[in-house]
């Protein structure tokens, strides 16, 4: 019986003694959060006239939490910034041995802090971290390889597309979070793609392909050109794709062949680019595939006709041998 | 530009974003090149904000809360009042396809994200240069 009262006891004493904790955390917790609001405020000012200043300014003479706060700060405005702001930037984090903490930590044997470092170089524009953020996406831990998948992108490391493609394609960082990165990338990172559009992969090849519709303009259609004749499937479905992205008129007769193609993938996405780059001969040629092919490739042959003579659509939609797809486009053209 | 604009000792500018860091460093650039600086965090408060203080230009960013970029701009040049506002957009994107469309609503000019402050400046300046 004294036994279990004195059990009693230890138990509530232990409660009570947890829940002072837990209060005492609480409200050191938020006290912290209050100081680096206060602090955030103080800063941001600073922070942008430093990142923006006319002329090359030391750094504000700053310790502690501030500095942790400023750097903070800096690496949110990175960003969103380029030019002479972003070289500001690259140099403070240089200047302040920022760079280089981080580097050792991405060495570290703790998955969460290599994850964090490989974020942070990201935001502190040193562009001479490529390599160890490259090797990074061979880390055996996911977060790790996403995060240096998104700093890579952040940097702008034209030089990492191909181990970006091959990871995004492999799985090794999931497809958004390398496209994402990918096409950070930008325009600059045509012509390396260009060049990845002959791997001997079709995988890489058709990744290559995809990403140049997405980042390039019309005048990078001439290479893609071909590989609407490449042997794999997929290939000539993002070259179909990207074509149309890319409003590329000077490949209106090699889409309209690839409406002959044996698979209806690759019929369809030709069908859809042929509604982006338009022309009467495309529409000529849409018009049977709309009446009479399989489905995807009919389908999307009806809107695309639709995309460039909507009347025609209405007028061939009421003959008998229709078909379904045109009566929907039809349908959707007079709403 | 109306009446209350070309009384205005600076030119106003209205910037439209709904990230802040942007709007302080858009803000920021604009201010200490001598103009003053409307801040709206989305499409609607930009639309309000355009009709009540008839701003000699608008900075908007395309992704934007409530109403988008392309959205706003082809309200303002719907209204008289606003219709002859250069409009310059803030684009995330990189697809040529978007910088039409914005051309399309009836913006003036682009400018990519991430961006450069000094070129902000630049358009900002040829643009309000030329009227």
């Amino acid at each position: 019986m004294r036994l279990v009262a004195y059990a009693g006891v230890v138990f509530l004493a232990g409660t009570l003694l947890l829940i002072v904790v837990l209060v005492a955390r609480r409200s050191f917790l938020r006290r912290q959060a209050k100081v680096r609001g206060e602090l955030v405020e103080r800063l941001r000012p600073v922070a942008i006239a430093f990142v923006d200043s006319q002329e090359p300014e030391p750094a504000p003479e700053l310790h502690g939490r501030e500095s942790e706060v400023f750097a903070e700060l800096l690496g949110r405005y990175a960003r969103n910034l380029r030019g002479a702001a972003w070289g500001r930037i690259a140099a403070y984090f240089e200047e302040t041995g920022g760079v280089d903490e981080q580097l050792g930590r991405l060495q570290s044997r703790r998955a969460w802090r290599r994850a964090t470092a490989a974020f942070t170089l990201g935001d502190m524009c040193a562009r001479r971290v490529v390599p160890e953020l490259v090797a990074a996406l061979d880390d055996r831990v996911r977060d790790v390889r996403m995060a240096a998948a998104r700093s890579l992108g952040r940097l702008g490391a034209v030089e990492a597309i191909e181990p970006l493609i091959a990871s995004t394609i492999s799985g090794g960082v999931p497809r958004d979070v390398g496209g994402l990165a990918l096409l950070d990338l930008g325009p600059p990172g045509v012509p390396r793609l260009v060049e990845l559009s002959s791997s001997t992969e079709p995988a890489i090849r058709s990744g290559a392909i995809e990403l140049i519709g997405l980042l390039g303009e019309a005048g990078n259609a001439e290479p893609l050109l071909d590989h609407l004749r490449d042997p794999a499937a997929g290939v000539r479905t993002a070259s179909a794709t990207a074509l149309g992205r890319l409003g590329a008129g000077e490949a209106r007769d090699a889409l309209v062949r690839a409406l002959d193609d044996r698979v209806p993938d690759v019929r369809a996405a030709a069908a859809r680019a042929l509604g982006q780059t338009g022309g009467q001969r495309a529409a000529d040629a849409l018009l049977p595939v709309a009446r009479s092919d399989v489905f995807e490739p009919a389908r999307a042959a009806a809107q695309a006709l639709a995309r460039i003579d909507p009347r025609r659509v209405v007028e061939a939609a009421v003959e008998p041998d229709a078909g379904p797809h045109l009566r929907e486009a039809a349908d959707l053209v007079s709403l | 530009m109306s009446g209350a604009a070309s009384a205005r000792e600076q030119p106003l500018v209205l910037a439209a974003d709904d990230d802040e860091d942007i709007l302080d460093l858009v803000a920021f650039r604009l201010e200490r090149s001598g103009y003053t600086v409307l801040v709206a965090r989305d499409g609607e408060e930009a639309l309000k904000l355009a009709a009540k203080e008839l701003p000699d230009l608008a900075v908007l960013d395309v992704m934007m809360p409530k109403v988008d970029g392309f959205e706003v701009t082809r309200r303002l040049r719907a209204d008289e009042a606003t219709s002859r506002m250069p409009i310059i957009l803030l684009t995330a994107r990189s697809q040529d396809a978007d910088v039409q469309q914005g051309f399309d609503a009836g913006a003036d000019d682009y400018l990519r994200k991430p961006f450069s402050p000094d070129e902000l400046r630049a358009r900002v300046q040829a643009i309000l240069g030329r009227r």
